[in-house]
């Protein structure tokens, strides 16, 4: 039962990480409709900058971490303005727009591969502090990626729903031809939800150098993960990635409980397969219906 | 008559030249080497040091030497990316664009990919992967051990030492799993309990859920099977925050690369592993002056494959694939970056692993 219990654990913390990137996806896909594959290349170029402020400019963590970012959501910034917007002038598609996402991560991950190499670059090394609960254990680090990600969440939450701004991203989420009629700027906010979205996936960047350190193809993977807790949780509702994010983290580790750990990505996909098959809105779709009537 | 025999003259003239041409173009065509290897990916930082380099530089001491019979050896690094799709493109590049002599190829995906087209147009394949299939192929060699005497490798060092319960996570890999096998196979004959078998993605970074699974079996020593430094590191630093520390822990060699203790730190100590012994002498006098690090069993064994291939070459006094190959397998008395080794007429190295430690605070201490 201590292995079942330390699985979940375990999912909990992988899925703290995974709710910072998948809330940053999902506030971008809500409001500018681009399936944003791109964030996985924001939050490798964060892990950069975080691990250069740190290790080689010998910044401490209080002002690393908000210059990684403030730099993070200009970056998301110059994607918007460089990629996205110039496609939309033209008359690019979704389809369009994901692929243009994608072929930037690839690109990304490639200059990130010339210029640092492909090991992986380090800010500490060794293990970190642990707490045993009973027979659990859990690091000090995840301990702080659950409490990061929940008041993250919060704080993004009080924005969107009590800030001016906040309410023009929800606008144009909720009805992008509507929302230009009451004065909102779309492209403006475009902008400033990229910019968001950015600086949750840098929170990301920094948790997951400390723990792992940084290497090219990381937001590979990631970003793709936190699809489909987007996915899970139900599009259009924020909340709903979060949730999202923590039932995929548990989900990975449970898939190898009873079975062979050959059968971990089969498993865990073929859950989320039959979940979407059984419910396709997601965990909060109803509600998101309702929301939308 | 006389216009006739003036163009009877200047045929003479020019054939006679022609014929010197392709006397001296036969003379001088250098001899091709087709790499195909990692060189971008995650791992193509290792491959660059401990494969890549190794093997051009042993063709550069070729050169140095004064060629092959006086012609100049060429290397020709393609990126196989560590697939067969890619694998299956470079070795038809090289083959059919580069005219390559011979393919120096890893890992096992591209090589497997490269196995038939080299087949075809009749040109061997050395490897330094370690899959058995490549021995099987008229036209491979390995010089590598292959993956179940690595798995035997293991087994000796667990019996030897009188373990008791014994747990494996491997990369989900086909070399990887014959090693686990044959390690498997030897353990359970010699009545020794596998109390957990666990395996992972090749690029995979989280190892939390199957580090759980064997900390719940409580083994007295775990088998760790990996191609990459990072991947140890990362599964080193998941253990000890997981709480587990099981009394031994074995490895492969490439727990020695700096990768490891980068990520891990002092993790690294006391952790056991298999390796191929590269020679001291070698190493201080060719490979760390020009290369500015060491070489580990696989770089050793890049450049010796390298290296004893062209020494064939030169020694059969021709250009034929087949009795260049049949005399590399039968060189007696080539002494190189891992002592002195050779096939011994099979086309799979007879060079053993032995038992080696992480010396804490760095460096490797052989275990007698």
């Amino acid at each position: 039962m201590s292995e079942l219990a330390q699985l979940v654990l375990n999912g909990l913390a992988n899925g703290a990480v995974y709710a910072l990137m998948a809330v940053g996806f999902a506030i971008v896909f809500n409001a500018t409709h681009v399936f944003h594959l791109a964030h996985g290349a924001v939050l490798t170029f964060a892990a950069y900058c975080f691990y250069l402020l740190v290790a080689v400019a010998g910044l401490n963590l209080y002002l690393a971490v908000p210059a990684t970012v403030a730099l993070s959501a200009l970056f998301g910034c110059f994607i918007e303005l460089g990629i996205y917007a110039p496609l939309r002038a033209r008359g690019a598609g979704s389809a369009g727009l994901m692929i243009a996402s994608l072929g930037f991560l690839l690109l990304c991950q490639n200059i990130f591969a010339i210029v640092f190499s492909t090991d992986v670059l380090t800010i500490r090394s060794g293990g970190l502090a642990i707490f045993e609960l009973g027979p659990l254990t859990v690091t000090s680090l995840h301990l702080a990626d659950g409490v990061v990600a929940i008041v993250v969440f919060l704080a993004l939450q009080a924005f969107l729903t009590r800030t001016q701004h906040g309410r023009a991203i929800r606008a144009l989420a909720d009805n992008p031809q509507l929302a230009p009629v009451v004065g909102i700027e779309a492209r403006r906010t475009y902008v400033m939800v990229m910019a968001i979205g950015s600086g949750l996936a840098s929170i990301a960047a920094v948790l997951l150098t400390w723990d792992l350190g940084v290497q090219p193809a990381m937001g590979f993977l990631i970003v793709f993960f936190s699809a489909v807790a987007v996915a899970i949780g139900g599009h259009g509702y924020l909340p709903g990635a979060l949730v999202g994010a923590f039932v995929f983290g548990v989900l990975q580790q449970l898939a190898t409980w009873q079975l062979d750990s050959r059968w971990q990505n089969g498993v865990t996909f073929a859950a989320v397969l039959v979940f979407l098959a059984l419910r396709p809105q997601g965990i909060f779709g109803a509600r998101l219906n309702v929301r939308k009537a | 008559m006389k216009i006739m025999t003036g163009s009877g003259i200047a045929l003479c003239v020019v054939a006679a030249l022609s014929t010197t041409t392709i006397a001296a173009a036969e003379d001088t065509t250098p001899i091709k080497i087709g790499l195909s290897q990692i060189a971008s990916g995650v791992a193509a930082d290792y491959w660059s040091r401990q494969v890549n380099k190794p093997a051009l530089l042993a063709i550069d001491d070729a050169n140095k030497n004064g060629g092959v019979n006086g012609r100049k050896v060429v290397g020709i690094l393609e990126d196989n990316q560590g697939l067969a799709t890619t694998g299956a493109a470079v070795a038809h590049k090289l083959i059919e664009i580069d005219h390559v002599n011979m393919i120096f190829v890893a890992p096992t995906p591209a090589v497997l990919a490269t196995l038939p087209i080299a087949e075809t147009a009749e040109v061997p394949v050395i490897s330094t992967s370690i899959s058995p299939k490549v021995a099987q192929s008229p036209w491979g060699a390995l010089a590598q051990p292959p993956a179940d005497r690595q798995g035997e490798a293991y087994a000796k060092f667990v019996i030897a030492h009188h373990f008791q319960r014994v747990a494996d996570l491997t990369g989900q890999s086909d070399s990887d799993t014959i090693a686990s096998n044959a390690f498997k196979s030897a353990l359970t004959k010699a009545g020794i309990k596998i109390v957990d078998a666990e395996t992972y993605e090749v690029n995979a970074q989280d190892f939390t859920a199957q580090l759980t699974k064997i900390r719940a079996s409580n083994p007295d020593c775990f088998l760790i099977q990996s191609l990459s430094g990072a991947t140890y590191g990362f599964i080193l630093k998941q253990m000890a925050q997981l709480g587990f520390r099981p009394p031994t822990i074995l490895t492969y060699y490439q727990i020695a690369d700096p990768q490891t203790r980068k990520l891990a730190g002092d993790l690294v100590d006391g952790v056991y592993f298999i390796e191929i012994p590269v020679d001291p002498e070698w190493n201080a006098r060719v490979f760390r002056p020009r290369m500015g690090y060491d070489a580990d069993g696989n770089g050793a064994l890049a450049y010796d494959a390298i290296a004893l291939y062209l020494d064939a070459y030169a020694k059969s006094g021709t250009d034929d694939p087949k009795k260049i190959r049949e005399t590399m397998l039968n060189y007696q008395g080539y002494k190189g970056a891992v002592g002195a080794w050779g096939y011994n007429g099979q086309p799979v190295t007879q060079v053993q692993y032995r038992v080696s430690r992480m010396k804490p605070g760095g460096g490797t201490e052989v275990v007698p």
